[in-house]
C-alpha cells in the first residue's frame, strides 16, 4: 500500500517536475490551454474534439519534441482539448440549434426550446454542470476500474488470450457502427495488412514495400491515421460546402431573457438523471468502439422513462439538457479504461491518446504499466521504478487538474461563447488541409508522408461514402503489429500447433463472441 | 550582377577564411539509424549541435529507424556523395546485414569514423546469487526457467548459442533498444539479458552482475570475468561500434574533414557527446577512421560470412 | 430515409458486391502474387538451430485469407439475402458527382504540390543556365529566400484555389487566412523550430 501511495506521489510530482528536477509549469499550462481551446472547439459547429486532436499532434511534437519531458505537456494538452469539446459541444446546439456533433443532437431537444424560451444562460448553466459532473464520474471509474483491471488481466491472459481478445474487439467495433459487420471487420484486416508493410522481426530486409526505401520502416504511422481519421473528412467537407456553396442564415437575434438563476433546487431536481446518466455513459464509454451518440440516446431514453412526467421531455426543460451531456460527457473518461488496461482504444479521441504516446518518450500503454516494481535510488543511473506507473498517475493528475478547471473556469468561458462567429468551412478546410500537410512532411520526413496522408484521406473518404465504419481499419492499422508478435509468439510458444489459439478456453470464449457478435450484428442488418 | 545574389555572399561566408578546407555547401543531413530517444540518437544529435557549433556547418538530424540501421542505408546509398548527407549507425549496419542482402553491399558507403564501442555482457540480476556462467546454467539444469532479455536476431542468436554450448532451453523475451534488455531484467520480467554498455552503473552500483563478456576482450565494467570467446561458446564477439558513413564515392578530402572534426568534439572531454560516450560506452570514444576503418569492416564482413555459413 | 430507398434492399447492389469481388481479388493477388515476390522471409522460418518459427510472411498470409473468407461471405449474403441498406444520410457509394468532386479536388491539389516541388529548383536550374549563380538547389535547402519559393508559392495556389473552388469566388478573406497561415508555419516551423525543414526541402 505504501508502494502504490508512493506511485501516486510521484505521478503527481511527475506533473510539475522537469526529468531533471527543475519545477516545471509546462504541463499543466498546456492542460489548461488544451480546455479553453477545446471549449472553443467544441463550441464551433463543424469541429469536434478528435479533429482539434489530430490537428494539434503535429503542432505539440515540432514544439515539445520526442523526448520524455515532452509527453506530460503534449498529453495533457490533448486531454485537456478531449475535455474542452465535450463541454463545449452544447453551446451549438443549445443557442443556434445546430449540434456540431452527432450527438449534441440530443441537446438540441430540450436546450434549443429553452434558448428559445430566453433561458439560454440557464440551459447552458445547466449543461455545463451535467457535463463536468459525469466526466468527473467517469475519470473516477478509469481511476478505479484501470489498474485493478489490468492486473486482472496481466494475472489471467498469455499470449493467446490477448491475441482473442484483440480480435474480439475488432469484431466488437465492427458490429456497433456502419450497415455491414462484416464489411467492417473487413477493413478492420486491411487495416492490419496494410499495418505490416515495412517492418519484419527477421532480419530478412523489409517486406511489403514495392521496394520503395522510404516504406523500409513501415508506413509512416501518424500521417496513415491521420489521414484516414481527418483528411478524409476534410476531403468531405470541402465536397460538402462545395455544394452547398454555404447557407447564409446567420444566428436568429436572441429573446428576451427570462430568469436565469441557477439554483440549488434545480441541482436537486436534475441530479437523478445526471447520476443515471454519468453510470450508463461510463459503461458504454468503456466498452470499445460504442460512441457517445449511443450514450446520450441511452441516457436521455432512460431518464424520460423514469420521468414522473415524460410528456415534458422535449419541450425545453432542464432535465433532458442534463440527461444527455451528463451521458455523452461520461464516455471520454471510461473511454481510456480499455487503451490504459489492455492498449486497445476505443474510439477516436481514445486513437489521438494512443498516437501521442507511440510518438513521444519511451511510455507505452498497456496491462504492463500498473506493476508496481520497487522503487530504488541507483548513483549515477537514475532510479529503478516503472516509469510508466508514474506516468499514468501523471496523466491521471492531469485529469483532476482538467476538472478543476472544467468545474471553475469552464462554464464561464463556455456562456462567453454565445456570441462565436461561424468560422466558414470553405476557408478553414483547405486551410487545415495545408497545415496538415506541412505538419506531416516535417514530423514524417519528406514527400512520402503527404503521399501516404492523401491516399489514406482517399481510403477514408471512400469508406464513409460507401457507409463502411472507419473505426476498425483504424484500430486494425494500430493493433497490427502487436497481434503479429502475440500470434507467432504464441504459435511458437505452444510448439508450433496450429490450432493454438483453440486450446485455450479463454482464448476460445472470445472467439466464439467474435463470430457471435458478428453473426447476429449482420443478421439484424439485413 | 552576382555580387546582388545574397545566395552567394551567404555561401562565402560559410567558407570561411581562405585556406582550402573542404566544407559542405549546403546544410547537412544527418540520418539516425535508430529511432528517437535511444543510445544512438542521443548520441547522435549531441554530435550534430556541437559539430554545428564547432565548424558553423548547418545540420539537420533525423530519425530513420528500422532494420538495425539497414532502412537508413538503404536510403543513404542512393544520396549525392557531396558531404551533404550523412548517416549514424552501427558497423552491423554495413558488416552482417550487408549480407545476402539485394539492396545494401559494404561497397555502397564511404566509410567516415567510428565514435563509440559497445560492452557487450551477459546480464543478470545481483539477487539471484549467480556469479559465473556456470552458475546460470545450474540453476536452469535444476529447473530454473530461464528468460533472457534480448533487442535483436544478432544477440537473440547469441543467446542460443549459449544454450546450445551448455545444453540448455532459453526462452528469449524480444525488446526494443538496449535499454528495454536493462529495463526487463529489473523489473523481473528476465533473468538473464545483454547489456552492450547501459549496464555500467547498475553494476556498479550492485544491482547487476556481469556473468560473461561477449566482446573479444573482458569488460572494463568487470575485467575478471572471461569472455564467451574464452569459455568457447562462439568464435567472435557480439560487440558493435558505432559508425558514420556516407554515400560511396566521397572525396577523401571531405571524408577526412568531417571524421577530422568529429574527433575533436570526441577528444574534448567537456563535451556532451564525449560525456555521453564515455558513461556509456567505456572506455570511452573510438576513433578508427577512414581507410582503416573501411579496412576493419571488410574482415569483419568475410568474417560474418563464415559464421553465417557455419551456423546454417 | 428516402422513400425510394427501401429499408431492406432485395437486389443485390453493384456496389456492395463490387467491394467484396474487389477485395476478394485482392487478396488472392495478394497471397499468390504480390506476397511471394516482395516477402523475403518465408510461411515458416528454420532458426539457425534447428527451430521452425513463423516467419516473414505467416501474419500476412493469415491475414490476406481472412479478407478472402471475410469477402466470400459478404458476398454469399449479399446474393442470397441481399444487400444490407445504408444508414440514414448516406448513399452506400460513390455518385457520379463524387467522382467529380475527387477529379477536381486531386487535380487541384497534385498541381499545388507540384509546383511546391518542382518550383524552387527550377528557378535555380533557370538561374545556374543564365550564370547566375552556380549553386545547385541542393546547396541553397537552408538559404532563404530559395527554400520558401516552392512551400509558399505552391501552397497558396493550391489552397487559394480550393476555397475560390468551393466557394465560387474570389475573397478577399480567403486570401488573407492562406497568407497568414503560410507565415505562421514559416515562422514556427522554419525559424522557431530549427531542427525540421519546410516542403520540399528534406528532398534534394
Amino acid at each position: 500500500m505504501e508502494l502504490v501511495l508512493e506511485y501516486v506521489i510521484r505521478g503527481i510530482a511527475d506533473v510539475f517536475t522537469t526529468s531533471s528536477g527543475a519545477f516545471d509549469w509546462m504541463p499543466l499550462v498546456m492542460v489548461v490551454a488544451g480546455l479553453f481551446i477545446g471549449i472553443i472547439v467544441g463550441a464551433t459547429p463543424g469541429l469536434n474534439g478528435p479533429f482539434a486532436m489530430a490537428l494539434s499532434l503535429p503542432v505539440l511534437i515540432w514544439v515539445f519534441g520526442v523526448s520524455d519531458d515532452a509527453l506530460l505537456p503534449i498529453l495533457g494538452f490533448l486531454i485537456g482539448l478531449m475535455k474542452g469539446a465535450t463541454v463545449g459541444g452544447a453551446v451549438p446546439a443549445i443557442l443556434f440549434n445546430t449540434p456540431g456533433t452527432p450527438d449534441a443532437y440530443l441537446t438540441t431537444l430540450d436546450g434549443h426550446p429553452m434558448a428559445a424560451k430566453g433561458e439560454g444562460p440557464k440551459a447552458l448553466k445547466v449543461a455545463h454542470i451535467s457535463s463536468v459532473c459525469g466526466d468527473t464520474f467517469s475519470d473516477m471509474a478509469l481511476f478505479l476500474t484501470a489498474p485493478v483491471l489490468a492486473v486482472l488481466i496481466e494475472s489471467v491472459l498469455d499470449l493467446p488470450e490477448k491475441a482473442a481478445l484483440i480480435i474480439l474487439s475488432l469484431s466488437f467495433m465492427a458490429a456497433v457502427a456502419g450497415n455491414s459487420p462484416i464489411k467492417g471487420l473487413t477493413v478492420g484486416v486491411l487495416g492490419m495488412l496494410l499495418a505490416l508493410m515495412g517492418t519484419t522481426l527477421s532480419g530478412n530486409g523489409p517486406r511489403m514495400t514495392f521496394g520503395i526505401a522510404e516504406l523500409g520502416n513501415g508506413l509512416p504511422l501518424s500521417s496513415a491515421i491521420l489521414g484516414v481519421l481527418i483528411v478524409g473528412e476534410v476531403f468531405l467537407g470541402i465536397e460538402e460546402a462545395a455544394r452547398e456553396r454555404l447557407s447564409k442564415d446567420g444566428p436568429k437575434s436572441a429573446p428576451a431573457l427570462g430568469d436565469n438563476h441557477f439554483r440549488w433546487a434545480d441541482f436537486k431536481r436534475i441530479f437523478p438523471n445526471i447520476l443515471s446518466s454519468s453510470v450508463i455513459g461510463t459503461a458504454i464509454g468503456a466498452l470499445p468502439g460504442i460512441g457517445t451518440t449511443l450514450a446520450a440516446t441511452l441516457g436521455y431514453d432512460f431518464a424520460k422513462r423514469t420521468s414522473k412526467t415524460p410528456e415534458k421531455f422535449g419541450t425545453g426543460i432542464p432535465e433532458g439538457v442534463a440527461a444527455t451531456e451528463a451521458a455523452n460527457s461520461s464516455v471520454s473518461g471510461a473511454n481510456l479504461i480499455p487503451v490504459m488496461s489492455l492498449g486497445i482504444p476505443g474510439n477516436f479521441a481514445a486513437v489521438f491518446i494512443i498516437l501521442a504516446v507511440e510518438s513521444v518518450g519511451d511510455f507505452t500503454l498497456g496491462p504492463h504499466v500498473f506493476r508496481f516494481t520497487e522503487i530504488k535510488e541507483i548513483e549515477g543511473y537514475g532510479t529503478i521504478i516503472n516509469k510508466d506507473l508514474v506516468v499514468a498517475f501523471a496523466m491521471f493528475t492531469l485529469m483532476v487538474i482538467a476538472n478543476v478547471c472544467n468545474w471553475t473556469l469552464g462554464g464561464v468561458v463556455m456562456r462567453s461563447l454565445g456570441v462565436l462567429a461561424r468560422v466558414p468551412k470553405s476557408i478553414m478546410l483547405p486551410v487545415v488541409l495545408l497545415i496538415t500537410l506541412t505538419a506531416v512532411y516535417a514530423q514524417d520526413g519528406g514527400f512520402i508522408a503527404i503521399w501516404v496522408v492523401m491516399i489514406f484521406g482517399l481510403i477514408g473518404y471512400t469508406l464513409r461514402r460507401l457507409d463502411i465504419s472507419i473505426l476498425p481499419f483504424v484500430i486494425g492499422f494500430l493493433l497490427s503489429p502487436r497481434l503479429e508478435e502475440l500470434v507467432r509468439g504464441g504459435y511458437s510458444a505452444s510448439g508450433g500447433d496450429p490450432l493454438f489459439l483453440l486450446k485455450s478456453p479463454i482464448a476460445l470464449a472470445f472467439l466464439v463472441a467474435s463470430v457471435l457478435i458478428v453473426y447476429f450484428a449482420t443478421r439484424k442488418a439485413s | 550582377m552576382r555580387l546582388f545574389i545574397p545566395v552567394i555572399a551567404a555561401l562565402a561566408l560559410l567558407a570561411g577564411p581562405a585556406h582550402a578546407e573542404w566544407a559542405p555547401k549546403g546544410p547537412i543531413k544527418f540520418w539516425i539509424g535508430f529511432g528517437a530517444g535511444g543510445g544512438t540518437d542521443t548520441q547522435a544529435r549531441a554530435l550534430a549541435e556541437e559539430l554545428e557549433a564547432l565548424k558553423g556547418w548547418r545540420i539537420i538530424p533525423e530519425n530513420k529507424a528500422g532494420g538495425g540501421g539497414a532502412v537508413m542505408a538503404a536510403q543513404l546509398k542512393n544520396e549525392p556523395a557531396d558531404g551533404q548527407t550523412l548517416g549514424l549507425a552501427i558497423n552491423t549496419t554495413f558488416d552482417f546485414a550487408t549480407i545476402g542482402n539485394e539492396n545494401i553491399s559494404i561497397d555502397d558507403f564511404t566509410y567516415i569514423t567510428m565514435t563509440a564501442g559497445s560492452q557487450m555482457a551477459v546480464l543478470a540480476r545481483a539477487d539471484s546469487g549467480w556469479k559465473s556462467l556456470d552458475d546460470m546454467v545450474k540453476a536452469a539444469k535444476s529447473g530454473t526457467k530461464i528468460v533472457w532479455a534480448n533487442w535483436g536476431n544478432q544477440v537473440q542468436a547469441g543467446a542460443e548459442m549459449v544454450a546450445r554450448h551448455y545444453g540448455i532451453e532459453v526462452n528469449h523475451l524480444r525488446g526494443k533498444g538496449g535499454k528495454s534488455a536493462i529495463n526487463a531484467l529489473v523489473a523481473k520480467d528476465a533473468n538473464v539479458g545483454w547489456g552492450g554498455g547501459v549496464q555500467g552503473p547498475l553494476v556498479a552500483a550492485g544491482e547487476l552482475v556481469i556473468l560473461a563478456s561477449a566482446e573479444p576482450k573482458p569488460l572494463v565494467q568487470a575485467p575478471d570475468q572471461p569472455t564467451l570467446i574464452d569459455l568457447g561458446v562462439m568464435e567472435t564477439g557480439l560487440g558493435f561500434q558505432f559508425v558514420l558513413a556516407g554515400p560511396k564515392g566521397m572525396s577523401a578530402d571531405a571524408r577526412d574533414t568531417i571524421a577530422a572534426a568529429i574527433h575533436e568534439v570526441l577528444k574534448n572531454p567537456e563535451s556532451k557527446t564525449a560525456k555521453f560516450v564515455t558513461k556509456q560506452y567505456p572506455p570511452g570514444p573510438l576513433m578508427t577512421a577512414g581507410d582503416a576503418l573501411t579496412a576493419q569492416l571488410k574482415k569483419n564482413l568475410e568474417s560474418n560470412k563464415e559464421l553465417v555459413k557455419l551456423v546454417k | 430515409m428516402d422513400a425510394k430507398r427501401p429499408t431492406t434492399a432485395k437486389a443485390p447492389d453493384p456496389w456492395d458486391i463490387g467491394f467484396g469481388v474487389i477485395v476478394l481479388a485482392v487478396s488472392l493477388l495478394a497471397i499468390f502474387v504480390w506476397f511471394p515476390a516482395d516477402i523475403k522471409g518465408g510461411f515458416f522460418n528454420t532458426t539457425p538451430f534447428g527451430k521452425i518459427e513463423p516467419g516473414d510472411a505467416f501474419f500476412p498470409v493469415l491475414l490476406a485469407a481472412a479478407l478472402a473468407v471475410l469477402s466470400a461471405i459478404q458476398l454469399t449474403i449479399s446474393f442470397i439475402k441481399g444487400s444490407p441498406a445504408p444508414s440514414a444520410g448516406s448513399e452506400g457509394r460513390l455518385t457520379r458527382s463524387n467522382f467529380r468532386f475527387l477529379f477536381i479536388f486531386f487535380s487541384i491539389c497534385m498541381a499545388g504540390l507540384g509546383i511546391m516541388f518542382v518550383l524552387g529548383p527550377g528557378i535555380v536550374w533557370l538561374m545556374r543556365e543564365l550564370g547566375l549563380t552556380d549553386a545547385t538547389y541542393r546547396h541553397l535547402t537552408d538559404t532563404a529566400p530559395y527554400k520558401y519559393i516552392g512551400y509558399v508559392v505552391g501552397g497558396f495556389l493550391m489552397t487559394v484555389t480550393l476555397i475560390t473552388w468551393t466557394e465560387g469566388r474570389v475573397r478577399p478573406a480567403g486570401i488573407v487566412a492562406v497568407l497568414s497561415v503560410l507565415v505562421v508555419a514559416i515562422v514556427v516551423f522554419d525559424v522557431l523550430l530549427t531542427n525540421v525543414l519546410l516542403p520540399p526541402n528534406a528532398e534534394f
